[in-house]
């Protein structure tokens, strides 16, 4: 798994590429919650080039959702590929979570 | 429940309560005081009046028995008193008018498919009803016989100012002496015609014995019928378990387990039962089966009917008892579980953490995420469960993609809780 961020319309952008399971949540968690304590609570994580997601990374980004909304930030999420948008939907993330089909429109938002 | 399905029973209280009180009438006036007075004549007209309301509301529905039941009760006796007055008219009238009890006899019928016939118990009823409205009409014939010849039967105790309740139970004694074939001798026709008559009766009397007897046997056999069904399966199963050396104490629970589902469900196999319907049908019965369910998981509401039938049509049920595990932790589930009703323990690492109740649902994150389950779930009592397979699952989602929306729609409502559980660490 690959993360990389970048800064965009006021938004920090985490771009995750690759596999998001039990060994490479830890990864995930420790890169966001750093962004978090440095200030940085308005999230999108852009899975455009995520291949799979599991419990443990899916609880990673609901500790990050519920932490960023107790600072007024926000977890936004955009560009789920089928698999993963259908793991989103019926575990109930896409209601819980903000979800976009691509990067502009959540940035616009 | 569609509305015609509704109208119908409403139209069947009206029968039943129009039949019950014409027939208290009936058998309190008629039988007690045969030459009762006109005003409860007219009392039992409106009462007609109520029945052929409900024939009229039931004409569609069932046409042959409406008919059947109009032509019961038809005030044929009408015809009868034209030209005549209506006080001499009255015990013909009153006579006639006993046709109407054949109304309890058609609602038995309807009755038939009920718990309570299939118990013994209403064709216990039915039978005791046949043989006193069949007793009653020949001793109203023999009755009408004697008053209508001068040398008849009748002719001493007419001349004597006997009562007309009297002579009732007089010709319904001669009825019954011959029909049981005792025959005391006491009564004898006077004319042909009540020869004729008397030679009937005989035969009829003779016939009725086999019907009896008959009945009766088949009445003592098919008593609580289906509830000793079941019973015998039960001993069948725990006689096996016994065999097996099975602990007496599992095998006690497995008998209390048969009592509760007999109480739930009066029924030894729904699901065969409902296999063994057609799929519009079994769809339908599951639907009303279910209504619980239903109304309280947001999903089946959000569905669209196509979706929730298909749903439906593929949910398992079970009835499980109190203690029975249905999803161990470390085990990949297969199905998502819906809880129609009962109560469900969730315990994770070691620690009770809550419980699940009638409308929740689980499964769902272990089947999505391939995972395995984190958590164990048990039945706290007896609950009812549906389960939806994941390969039941899977062609849903093929061939109606927008289940899935559906799915995380539903979610949204009854997600608190799991979501709480899910950070925590729980699969379900």
């Amino acid at each position: 798994m690959n993360i990389t961020t970048s800064e965009e319309n006021n938004h920090t952008i985490v771009s995750i590429d690759g596999k998001v399971d039990t060994n490479t949540s830890p990864d995930l968690e420790r890169t966001l919650s750093g962004l978090i304590e440095a200030g940085q609570v308005n999230l999108l994580a852009d899975f455009e080039n995520l291949s799979f997601i599991s419990s443990a990374g899916l609880r990673v980004l609901l500790a990050t959702a519920k932490k960023t909304k107790a600072q007024s930030g926000s977890l936004k999420v955009c560009a789920l590929n089928p698999t993963v948008k259908e793991v989103f939907d019926i575990s109930g993330f896409s209601t819980i979570l903000s979800v976009f089909p691509d990067r502009t429109s959540a940035l616009g938002n | 429940m569609p509305v015609d399905s509704l109208h119908s029973r409403r139209v069947w209280h009206w029968l039943q309560l129009s039949a019950v009180c014409a027939s208290i009438i009936l058998i309190g006036a008629g039988l007690v005081f045969p030459l009762a007075g006109v005003g409860l004549l007219l009392a039992l007209y409106v009462l007609d009046l109520i029945a052929w309301y409900g024939l009229w509301q039931a004409r569609h529905r069932s046409p042959r028995l409406a008919f059947t039941l109009l032509l019961i009760t038809a005030p044929w006796e009408l015809l009868f008193i034209s030209t005549a007055v209506v006080d001499d008219a009255l015990p013909l009238i009153w006579m006639l008018r006993f046709t109407r009890l054949l109304q309890l006899n058609m609602l038995s019928v309807h009755h038939e498919r009920s718990e309570l016939s299939a118990s013994g118990y209403l064709k216990l009823v039915r039978l005791i009803f046949n043989i006193a409205l069949t007793t009653h009409i020949c001793a109203c014939v023999w009755l009408v016989l004697g008053l209508s010849n001068a040398d008849s039967w009748l002719a001493p105790l007419l001349e004597a100012g006997l009562a007309d309740s009297s002579l009732y139970i007089r010709s319904l004694y001669w009825t019954i002496t011959t029909m049981t074939t005792v025959g005391y001798g006491d009564i004898t026709p006077g004319v042909d015609a009540e020869y004729l008559f008397a030679a009937f009766v005989m035969l009829v009397g003779a016939s009725f014995y086999a019907y009896v007897i008959g009945n009766l046997a088949s009445v003592l056999a098919q008593f609580n019928a289906q509830k000793s069904a079941y019973q015998e399966r039960v001993r069948v199963v725990a006689n096996y378990l016994r065999n097996q050396q099975v602990p007496v104490e599992l095998i006690g629970r497995v008998q209390n387990y048969y009592d509760r589902r007999w109480q739930r469900y009066r029924h030894y196999d729904e699901q065969n039962l409902l296999n063994d319907l057609p799929g519009s049908l079994s769809v339908e019965v599951k639907a009303e089966l279910a209504r619980n369910l239903i109304a309280k998981v947001p999903l089946f509401q959000m569905v669209s009917l196509p979706i929730r039938d298909l749903l439906l049509g593929k949910l398992r049920l079970e009835f499980v008892d109190p203690g029975s595990l249905v999803t161990r932790a470390g085990e990949q589930t297969h199905r998502i579980v819906f809880i129609a009703e009962g109560e469900l323990e969730v315990e994770y690492q070691g620690a009770k953490i809550g419980t699940l109740s009638a409308g929740d649902y689980f499964g769902n994150h272990s089947l999505i995420l391939q995972e395995r389950a984190t958590a164990t779930v048990t039945t706290r009592g007896f609950s009812e469960l549906m389960y939806l397979d994941q390969h039941e699952y899977e062609r849903i989602k093929r061939d109606y993609p927008e289940f899935v929306d559906m799915v995380s729609k539903a979610m949204s409502i009854n997600s608190e809780q799991m979501t709480e559980w899910m950070l925590e660490g729980v699969v379900l």
